[in-house]
């Protein structure tokens, strides 16, 4: 329990993305969603995947990369 | 035999189309109203509102609105929140709605009735304890904070129970036959026969999350982190605002909402069919 607020510290790091940070929060999600996806798609042959899901976990995985790679424009527009 | 069709037959008819198709005109004239004064100069918009189709359509506000302010990074936070919602959601919900439907144990009916009965509690009414609680927590202003209220949702926990009490125990105990685990059952066989239910419910949370207003209003107060609803209903200023701009924002932001039922349509309506979910 002693390490729970440090835990809780860590999340809210990973949660938040000012303005010129990555969105690491942003891109964890993304992955995680492409690793489902794409392990349905692809591992799971019971699930008879279309090309919509198919394609759609590689697109998450892009934007899981956008994410951590986020090109800032200067801030305030 | 041919069969006749009486006057009053269609009559009948032309009055049900009719009625629907006045039903369709109302959905449909203020967002073709949206779209089309979108297209009109700022300066132009209130002047000429009677005049549907714009003279010299331009692509000036969505120019504008996109340089002017973050929409760039308000559609990736949406999407941030609506990902990381609709995949949590179709997880948690089939796994309890699994349990519900198909599971055997101690206070199952109790478990199901507390479900059920969060969906008479108003969301409004909880929001300043769960204002109080993300404090507490320290996740005031985080993406987390905006996800946590719309994962694992009982409308879907419902909707995937009632599909999963359709399919037939004879399914489970001839995989239980075949060596099976719990699990293994769950990822085999229920879930891939769930595609229909699962895409329904993906759509259906896709589309209130993205739309998703107060409890993101609430809860932020970063610009950066604003998802698009916030962002747009911003826009607005106190003594003016920028009507062709925010038209044109709320019209990209109907976009994906749109994309997302046109690639999900055929098994959104076989899901909602095989579930008895509606809209």
């Amino acid at each position: 329990m002693a390490h729970l607020p440090l835990l809780l510290s860590v999340a809210l790091k990973l949660g938040y993305a000012g303005e010129n940070q990555p969105i690491v929060g942003g891109a964890l999600v993304f992955l995680a969603a492409a690793a489902g996806v794409l392990y349905l798609s692809f591992v799971r042959e019971e699930m008879d995947a279309g090309p919509a899901l198919k394609v759609g976990g590689f697109l998450l995985l892009a934007l899981a990369v956008l994410a951590y790679f986020w090109p800032m424009r200067p801030w305030p527009h | 035999m041919k069969l006749e069709r009486s006057r009053g037959d269609y009559l009948r008819k032309g009055l049900a189309h009719g009625i629907l198709l006045t039903a369709s005109a109302l959905a449909i004239i203020p967002f073709a109203w949206a779209l089309l004064a979108s297209l009109k100069p700022e300066n132009k918009i209130f002047t000429t509102i009677f005049r549907i189709i714009p003279e010299d359509p331009t692509f000036a506000n969505y120019v504008n609105v996109w340089l002017q302010n973050p929409l760039d990074r308000w559609i990736l936070n949406s999407l941030v929140i609506t990902v990381g919602v609709v995949y949590f959601t179709l997880l948690l919900d089939t796994l309890a709605g699994y349990a519900l439907a198909k599971g055997k144990f101690r206070g199952k009916s109790l478990v199901y009735t507390l479900v059920i009965g969060t969906l008479v509690i108003p969301p409004q009414v909880v929001l300043v304890p769960l204002y109080i609680e993300m404090n507490m927590l320290n996740w005031s202003n985080t993406y987390w904070a905006v996800m946590v209220l719309y994962i694992a949702n009982p409308f879907g926990t419902f909707m995937m129970r009632q599909f999963f009490l359709t399919i037939p125990d004879s399914l489970i105990e001839a995989a239980r036959m075949d060596g099976c685990s719990t699990l293994q059952t769950y990822t085999r066989i229920m879930l891939p026969l769930a595609k229909p239910a699962l895409s329904s419910l993906g759509v259906f949370t896709f589309i209130f999350t993205w739309g998703a207003f107060l409890w993101p209003l609430i809860i932020l107060d970063d610009g950066a982190m604003y998802p698009l609803q916030v962002g747009i209903g911003l826009l607005t200023g106190r003594y003016s605002s920028q009507w062709g701009q925010l038209l044109a924002a709320a019209i990209l932001a109907a976009l994906p909402v749109l994309a997302a039922y046109l690639l999900a349509q055929r098994t959104f309506m076989e899901g909602i069919a095989l579930s008895g979910g509606k809209g």
